[in-house]
């Protein structure tokens, strides 16, 4: 019968600390894809997503008592370690804008390209938007993080979470809006 | 001007969020490679250890052949010496093994207190506070096996 409690992630880091391949293994599988969004919606830039989170990894292994479960969620400490490992990335690259993953199943091929168009134009918008703002969005809004962990990720107080996010979002419906205004004048 | 609600932004948002993806498969493999390393980097004493190993194992080579001296009848710094050795030469340490048996170890450079040649025999000025170089075999066990006093005239 298989054995349906998972370990817990402090389990799995401290595992993984004294050399268990395969708890680092299960602790990647768990949490590497959430940093990886995390930073590609930062960067804008599939290789650079991927360097962040091999560094982020890394750094949590090479330092895991850096990791205080008291103070939070192993996840919120990972886009902490991945936000700083990013940081010069996130600054240093252009916004480029990479094809996304195709819409799955598109009921036609026009509705396809729009959709797709869509999700292009808001991806750009996200990665125009400041730094501060940027990252608040992508961990609230895309990784549907809660306030309290964007705070511990960020460093930050709650309120701030929800004033950058407030501003974040009006940045974007604000772009957004100019780029419906244009379709329809064309 | 046209509005952008909220709702229509979230959803917008959540498409986005869907074409976010996943890493490559391969990044797992790369990422465990370097897992690997760091794991057999972290498990290597590293030389402090060593050096603190051999200290410690000849202090401890010091009070045990101490231990097993009889005490003289009127010490003198210069009775207590064991017999005297060319400085520059390995000396066997009591319970060391016979060199001939030493197949593997590690040589490690430490600094001792004067005191410490003079135990051996060296000549050693009283006044003298500056540590002496000495180099300490240790075998592949970790035990030391000789010391070698560097530099002593």
């Amino acid at each position: 019968m298989p054995d349906l409690v998972q370990p817990s992630d402090p389990v799995l880091l401290e595992r993984a600390a004294r050399g268990d391949e395969d708890a680092f293994t299960a602790l990647y599988r768990r949490r590497s894809a959430a940093v990886y969004r995390f930073a590609l919606g930062m960067t804008g830039s599939r290789e650079a997503a991927e360097e962040v989170v091999q560094e982020t990894f890394m750094a949590l292994i090479e330092r895991p008592q850096g990791y205080d479960p008291q103070r939070g969620e192993l996840a919120s400490y990972l886009y902490g370690i991945a936000r700083n490992q990013g940081l010069r990335q996130f600054r240093q690259l252009n916004p480029s804008v990479e094809t996304g993953a195709e819409v799955a199943e598109p009921p036609a091929i026009l509705d396809a390209l729009e959709a797709r168009e869509r999700v292009e134009t808001l991806r750009r918008a996200v990665l125009a938007l400041p730094e501060t703002y940027r990252e608040a969005v992508v961990l609230c809004d895309l990784e549907e993080v809660s306030y309290t962990d964007t705070a511990d990720a960020l460093g930050i107080a709650v309120g701030t979470v929800r004033s950058r996010l407030h501003r974040g979002r009006a940045l974007l419906a604000q772009k957004l809006v100019w780029r419906k205004a244009g379709e329809e004048t064309r | 001007m046209n509005e952008f609600d909220h709702q229509e932004l979230q959803s917008e948002l959540r498409r986005l969020a869907g074409s976010l993806g996943e890493p490559r498969p391969e990044l797992e493999q790369q990422l465990l490679q370097r897992f690997r390393q760091s794991s057999a980097k972290r498990r290597r004493p590293q030389p402090w250890v060593w050096a603190a190993a051999a200290v410690l194992a000849l202090g401890v080579a010091i009070g045990a052949w101490l231990a097993r001296r009889e005490p003289p009848q009127k010490a003198s710094p210069q009775s207590l010496r064991p017999r005297t050795h060319p400085a520059g030469t390995f000396l066997l340490l009591d319970y060391g093994r016979p060199t001939n048996e030493i197949t593997a170890g590690r040589l490690v450079r430490v600094t001792l207190p004067p005191s410490a040649a003079a135990w051996f025999g060296l000549p050693v000025d009283p006044a003298a506070h500056e540590g002496i170089e000495a180099d300490v075999l240790l075998g592949d066990d970790g035990v030391a096996q000789a010391v070698r006093f560097v530099g002593h005239q």
